[in-house]
Order: C-alpha cells, then structure tokens, then sequence
C-alpha cells in the first residue's frame, strides 16, 4: 500500500487530468452517419471486380455512344473494293492488327493486295464496311435493348407484385394464379413466336421479351412487400393516415429498391443475350442493322477465312455479360450484406 | 399431397391449353405463305391446295379440328417434307437431342459440383476465385459464340474432332460440351453457396466430431445435403438447355428437335412450327411439375400444399 503511494507520488501531477462524468459522452457516434446508398456505395468501392466492371461498362457505353465518331466512317456505308479487310493498328502489328489473313494456306496483307491505305481499327466487312463503326453502332442498339428491356420489366413486375401483395387476399390469389399459369410458358418459343408475326426489329424484340420477363420481378417485390406490410413501421404510417399509395411508393417500394436494382442488373445482360440469340437464329434484327447479334452472325459465316468477323463481336459481347454479371454480384453484396458469401 | 398434384396438374394443363390456342391464332397471323414456288401455282392450284389442307374453312371450324386432332396426337402433316406427318417428324428427331441434353447435363453436373466442392473447401483463396471465374465465365459467354468458336479451333483449326454433323460418339463431343458451359456455371454457383451453407450445421460439427476424415465428411454429410436445394434450379436450367439446343443443333447440324424448330421458321413450315412449339411447351411443363414434387419428396422438411 504505502509502496503503491509512493510509486504514484513520483510522477507529476499535471501529467494527468480527471476524467469528467457524462453520461451522454459514452454514446457519441464517432463515425458519420451514412444513408443506405453512401453505405452500399461504401461496400461497393472495396469489391475489385464490380468497380473493374463498372468502369469497363462505361467505358464500353462511351464507346457505343462516341466510337464511330473516332474512326469517321458511317456503319452503314459499302463500299466492295474495300470489303473483307483484317484490323491493322498501327503499332498494334504484333498483337494480330497487321492486315494479314491465312487464305489458301497463304498470309496475305490484304492491306497490300487491294491498295488500300488507310488502316481499318477492326476491318471490314463483306461490303467493305466499317466494322469499327459497326461494332459501336450495334453495341449501342444491344445497350438499348437490354436497359428499355429491363426497365419495362422493372416497371410491370414492381406494379404487378406491389399490388398482389399489398392487397392480398382475393386479389393476390387471382394474381398469382395468372402468373403461375404464365411460368408455365417456356418465354423464348412465345418470343419466337411473337417475333414471327410482327416485323422483327429493335420494339418487337422488346415487347417481346417484356411479355414473359416481368415476372421474376413481380415474384421477387411480392415476396418481399408480403415481408415487409406487416412490420411495425408500415403500421405506424398507416396509424397516422397515410393513403395506400403512399404507402407502397414512400414506404414499401424505397424498402425494396436495393432488390429490385439486383434483378434489374442481372435482367440487362440477359436481354442482350438474348437479342444476339434471336439475331443469331435469323429472327432478330433485320440487316442491315447492325446489333452485336446480326454482327456475330454476319462474322459466323466467314468464320474460316475471316475469324476476326466472329472474334470481335464475341469479345465485346462477353465484356458486357461478364462486366454486368459482376457488377450485379457486386451490387447484391453491396446492398445485402448478409447475403455475402 | 394429393391435392396439391391436383392442382398443379390442372394449372399444367391449363398452360398448355393457353399455349396452344395462342399459338394457333399467332399462326393464323402469320405473314408468308406455306407453299414452294407459290408464284409458279395459278390461283385456282392453291385452292385446291388450301381445300386439301383445311385452310379455306372458317377460324373457328380449324380451331375446333385443330385441337380435337392435338387431343388424339395428331398434329397435322408437314407443308414442306413431302407430307410428312408432324408427330412422325418430331419422334425421329428426339432421340439425338435427347442424347445431346443428357450427356450436358450429365457433364454439367459433374463438372459443376467438382468446381463448386473445391471452391467452397479453399473457400476465399485462389482456387475458389479460379473457378467462380470460370462460373462467371460461363454464365456470360453466350453458347452459340462459345460453340462457334469451339467448332473453329478444335475442329477446323486442329483437327481433332468432327467439325459437325451427328455420327459417331466423337461427333457428339463438341456439341455437348458447348451445352453444358452453362450448366456447369450455374451448378458450380450453387453448390458453392450451398456448400459454405451446410459448414456450419450441427451435423458438420458432429461428423467432426465423430472423427471422419475430411473427404468423408465433405462427399457422405455436406454434398448430400448441399445438393438438395439444387433441384431448385433443374426448372430454369431445363429452359436453358431447350435455348441452347436451338443454336447448337443448328451450329453443329445435329438431327435434332431444335434444329427442326428453327428450320420450320425460316421455311414457314406452320404445322411443324405449332407441333413442336406444343411440344417443347408440354415438355416443360412436365418438367417444372417434376421439379416441384421432387423437392417436396427429397426433403422432407417441405410440406407441399400442407399446413403450415
């Protein structure tokens, strides 16, 4: 005891200050409050993957927007001299950019042969048109089936599984027989089908893929508007008069929103996939509209001399699958953490 | 149980229904004409032709004829193949896209659940990271641009196996690796999930402490288990087998229903358009019904249609 005070009493006493009591001081939040998207935000920057992904598909939506502008040569126009071109990069000859193809057994600059100057980034076609400028084009109108294609499905499986749900009962029951007798519709023979009768193009193929595709989104806000109407929060809401929409587009959709932006991420590349499938069976896009699909079908076809017609439509189609289908992985981990594996 | 199959099947048979009125009204729309060299017949030819079809009676008359003929199995004849009867055309082509999806399927599942077990075991290092790659990879890449680009370099870059057609086991070897891609991506997801969600479960523990080796303990407790949930996803992957059957049948000219089904719409074969959209439709169908009863009688923990 008297061997403690002693050890206590050789330090300074200004080298200490007395602590203070204060209840309120033990609760201070440290950190800074952050919102639901700050803190999905937050949770999305540390995946690698889905920032890589994110950046790839902006990237690739510049480019679907810009690229043909860099090259300055109209997607659609022909010309036959200047057909069946390899890629030639200047700069880029070693890594297969060089004009050169195999015909015969035989590599040929092809650049040579038809006494053609300037460099095609990503060649030409059989007419001689730009496939640069092509790619971009149809980049661009597979962009735009797969966002108008989610977004309609997103709209008419949110309205159709919010109202199911929210007023239950006869209601749902009706609903959801309808929609059980739709699972049973194998989608892509109604699709065909559809396509069939209608003149293919960008809207048919839409309005035929938002004929079926809404209802894995109807199933997903149903399930999850039925698990959140009854908690406590939705009743206080409803204590203090709030009208029925109000309810489900101020408190139950926003609740929802973190799930319905993952099937919505995951519906894009899926849309695209399945415009390139249509367009590859011959059913899709009409030429000469140019869409990744009519591409790779375009480039099928001269696979044996031209492998570079198929490879480059390929490789920016399975960019955009692959970049979508991460950043929607990333996404759902984002906004569900527990859902993490 | 009875009763939930009850129900289940009068919705199957409802859908069905649905489809197949639905189709027939599509066909009705349909733009093109069925005949070759129309423009070679006069107009009283194809009167006749339309006559001895049943084209020429009203909607409602062939509607009626149309479905009694579906409900005794007889789906027409052919417009194009020397009237062929459609049933006859679809029976002979089943057999090799019957073959094509098994052995998919068969190699999907293999692959997939090797791919998944190991991830779900060296769960967050590089192994794991390779093959949800490779799941990725799979799921992204459209199969007709992989069956493309397998058919190019394997066949006719290499030469090592027959570049189409359906002959010998060794033709069949491209196609249906180019099928089961996505089967493997989509098992190899699955398990891995269902796999790191049975870690933890008591039976795990016990088994552990019981002594069993590691291998014991993943095969006979954890992949049992884990692989209960996937019967789940046999629904969606039957779709996406039927989808892929399309383009690779016509990719690799293999014999079968998909390449039947596209060939009839370039051709505007109606009736083979109707009979094998039926078919497909009833197909899968059946399937999802399968599906659905299957769950509940592997796990016993589902009660169909009971009370809960």
């Amino acid at each position: 005891m008297i061997e403690n005070k002693k050890n206590y009493e050789q330090f300074d006493q200004d080298m200490f200050t007395p602590v203070e009591m204060n209840e309120q001081l033990g609760e201070r939040i440290a950190g800074k409050s952050l919102n639901f998207w700050q803190d999905a935000w937050m949770r999305l920057k540390k995946n690698k993957a889905a920032i890589i992904s994110l950046s790839i598909i902006l990237i690739l939506v510049a480019l679907a927007l810009f690229g043909p502008m860099l090259s300055a040569r109209d997607a659609y126009e022909q010309n036959i001299s200047q057909a069946k071109l390899p890629p030639k990069v200047t700069g880029l000859e070693w890594a297969g950019f060089d004009g050169m193809a195999t015909l015969g057994g035989r590599d040929i600059d092809f650049y040579e042969q038809k006494n053609v100057e300037e460099n095609f980034w990503f060649g030409t076609d059989y007419l001689g048109r730009d496939l640069w400028s092509r790619i971009w084009e149809g980049t661009r109108i597979s962009l735009f089936i797969g966002f108008v294609a989610a977004i309609i499905d997103t709209l008419i499986g949110v309205a159709y599984g919010g109202v199911s749900a929210y007023f239950g009962g006869r209601t749902d029951n009706i609903m959801q027989r309808i929609v059980e007798i739709l699972t049973g519709v194998p989608n892509l023979i109604l699709i065909i089908l559809f396509i069939l009768i209608f003149d293919p193009g960008v809207f048919t193929i839409i309005l035929a893929m938002a004929i079926t595709g809404w209802i894995g989104m109807s199933r997903l806000v149903r399930g999850q508007i039925l698990k959140l109407k009854n908690q406590e929060f939705v009743l206080a809401a409803r204590t203090l008069g709030a009208s029925s929409s109000r309810l489900i587009f101020k408190h139950l959709i926003p609740n929802t929103l973190g799930a319905i932006i993952i099937t919505l991420m995951f519906t894009i590349p899926s849309a695209i996939f399945f415009e390139a499938f249509l367009s590859f069976i011959g059913i899709g896009l009409q030429p000469p509209q140019a869409s990744l699909g009519t591409l790779i079908n375009d480039g099928y076809k001269e696979l044996r001399t031209f492998p570079f017609l198929l490879i480059i439509p390929s490789v920016i189609i399975v960019l955009l699958m692959v970049s979508f289908n991460l950043l929607a992985d990333g996404l759902r981990d984002a906004f569900d953490p527990k859902m993490r594996k | 149980m009875g009763r939930y199959i009850l129900q289940r099947l009068t919705y199957g048979l409802i859908t069905f229904f649905l489809i197949a009125t639905f189709t027939f009204f599509l066909m009705d729309l349909l733009p093109g004409s069925p005949y070759q060299n129309q423009e070679k017949l006069t107009e009283s030819q194809i009167q006749l032709l339309n006559d001895r079809y049943g084209l020429n009676d009203p909607l409602p008359v062939r509607y009626a004829t149309y479905i009694g003929n579906m409900l005794q199995g007889d789906l027409g004849v052919s417009f194009r193949t020397a009237n062929r009867p459609v049933t006859e055309l679809i029976m002979e082509r089943i057999g090799p896209s019957a073959q094509l999806g098994l052995q998919a399927l068969v190699l999907g599942t293999l692959v997939g659940v090797l791919l998944g077990v190991v991830a779900a075991i060296r769960h967050n290092t590089v192994i794991d990271y390779g093959s949800m790659f490779v799941s990725v990879i799979g799921i992204s890449v459209p199969s007709f641009v992989f069956a493309a680009l397998l058919q190019y370099y394997v066949g006719v870059k290499l030469q090592l196996l027959p570049v189409a057609f359906w002959d010998s086991p060794a033709h069949t070897i491209l196609p249906t690796i180019s099928l089961s891609l996505g089967v493997t991506a989509a098992i190899a997801r699955f398990v891995r999930t269902e796999m790191l969600e049975v870690t933890g479960q008591d039976y795990v523990t016990l088994a552990k402490a019981k002594g069993l080796t590691g291998n014991a303990i993943v095969w006979k407790h954890m992949v049992r288990n884990a692989m209960i949930p996937a019967i789940t996803i046999l629904g969606p992957m039957t779709a996406g087998l039927l989808t892929g059957t399309f383009v690779i049948e016509k990719i690799f000219a293999v014999p079968g229903l998909g390449e039947l089904f596209v060939t009839s719409i370039t051709l505007n074969d109606y009736s083979v358009i109707m009979g094998t959209t039926l078919f497909f439709s009833g197909l899968f169908i059946i399937i999802i019904l399968l599906v659905d009863l299957l769950y509940g009688v592997v796990d016993p923990r589902i009660r169909l249609g009971g009370n809960n």
